[in-house]
């Protein structure tokens, strides 16, 4: 073998390698059944190269994957917090209960107003409870929303109950000067609902026992 | 330039507590402690301390108010830890949730709890105001240490929106919004320790501020 051929041979492999680096491992190195010095590089070049592109492979697939699953639990939790938005529980006939959970803004705001009095016209409901528990902060505006739906709730011919005000908020409230003389407040959703139950002159009971 | 770790190493060495206490707390230190001695700012820094007293809760038993307040001087080379700030811009109603966010997130464990609501409502209430009546502006929320080491939130509200025409009116408490309660801006007022406005028809800055001491880190948890 000439040095010429050992160069050209040299050359492919450093021409590989540098495809290499450009993250293209699809290219391999011919090799000859004689066995030289060269014979050992240009095998071992050939199995790297082997070994990256079954790697880099997988790689692209398990991106893709995460990739597909990281849509789809975006997908599935905006739909999960459209529904959470707006949970109407029918706790007895004519009684209905609105937990509220996280910040209020304008758009929930609508669409939590609206669904509620949907509700109470279609249930022929008698009395509502909205519980504030999980509304941490209580600015002017979502007070404002909330007796604004309170109001709205009597003009059905319902009474409204606005439950879960913590103290702090409580203090909060009171120093922003608004106006709760309007809302029925209760402090628990439990204390609401007795006071419900002894209006309709229900006992809850027990299920019996099997 | 020292790291807090080997000047907490060091701190903990020279006080009286066993060997294997000091060294356990020094292993577990949080990543925040690979920082530069004097460069954390007020929310992390104070998380390490958090961390180091119920280290020295577990591994010392004793409660060592006066080693935590070596700990504190000494992390910060004397010089306090550095203001925490953050800035966001308002432009949609998502954004007046966010900074209400971002201020509670900030306080956290710092303020009283009933201090967090009161400065997230009042940063609610000027968030929302930019949006509403200026669409766009910006607000940047500062938590320092004061040099005695109570801590400071400010609120800076900025837009340039047509400005307040009533300003007047609207402290006086007279004032009725067609759009809410027209109790944001005096609410903001009533909830923080100051509220300063400057506002004219090229647009309206409002700075607040409310002052806390810093809980004691030994009591909390």
């Amino acid at each position: 073998m000439t040095v010429a051929d050992q160069k050209e041979r040299l050359d492919k492999v450093i021409d590989a390698l540098a495809r290499a680096t450009c993250q293209d491992y699809s290219h391999r190195l011919p090799v000859q059944d004689v066995e030289d010095d060269l014979l050992e590089l240009e095998v071992g070049v050939n199995m790297l190269l082997e070994d990256l592109e079954k790697v880099s492979r997988q790689n692209a697939e398990s991106l893709a994957e995460i990739e597909r699953k990281n849509q789809e639990i975006a997908e599935r939790s905006a739909m999960a917090l459209r529904e959470l938005a707006t949970p109407i529980i029918l706790v007895w006939k004519g009684v209905l209960a609105l937990p509220v959970i996280g910040a209020v803004d304008t758009e929930r705001s609508a669409d939590m107003m609206d669904a509620l009095l949907n509700k109470v016209v279609v249930e022929q409901a008698t009395h509502v409870v909205i519980d504030i528990t999980g509304v941490s902060v209580l600015d002017t505006r979502t007070a404002d929303h909330f007796i604004r739906m309170a109001k709205a709730v009597r003009l059905l011919g319902a009474s409204c109950y606005i439950t879960g005000i913590s103290p702090a908020i409580a203090q909060t409230l009171a120093q922003l000067s608004v106006d709760t003389s309007t809302a029925k407040t209760v402090q628990r959703l439990s204390d609401a609902l007795r006071q419900v139950f002894h209006e309709l002159a229900v006992v809850p009971t027990r299920a019996p026992e099997r | 330039m020292a790291l807090v770790r080997d000047v907490v190493a060091e701190t903990l060495q020279g006080a009286s507590l066993i060997p294997v206490a000091a060294r356990s707390i020094v292993t577990t230190l949080p990543p925040s402690a690979n920082a530069e001695v004097g460069s954390l700012d007020v929310v992390a820094g104070h998380d390490l301390l958090r961390y180091l007293a119920s280290g020295l809760r577990v591994f010392a038993s004793a409660p060592q108010p006066a080693l935590l307040e070596e700990l504190h001087r000494r992390i910060t080379a004397g010089k306090g830890f550095k203001p925490t700030a953050r800035v966001l811009t308002v432009t949609s109603d998502h954004h007046v949730v966010m900074a209400q966010e971002a201020a509670q997130g900030m306080l956290r464990g710092l303020f009283k709890p009933t201090d967090c609501i009161r400065v997230a409502t009042a940063v609610s209430e000027l968030a929302r105001n930019i949006y509403l009546y200026a669409q766009t502006g910006e607000v940047r929320l500062t938590l320092a240490e004061e040099p005695d080491w109570s801590l400071t939130f400010s609120v800076l509200a900025a837009d340039h929106g047509p400005g307040i025409p009533n300003l007047e009116e609207i402290l006086a408490g007279n004032y009725r919004s067609r759009t809410g309660l027209g109790k944001g801006l005096t609410g903001a007022r009533a909830l923080l320790d100051g509220l300063d406005i400057k506002t004219s028809p090229a647009g309206t800055t409002i700075k607040g501020f409310k002052k806390s001491r810093p809980p004691d880190p030994l009591r909390d948890q």
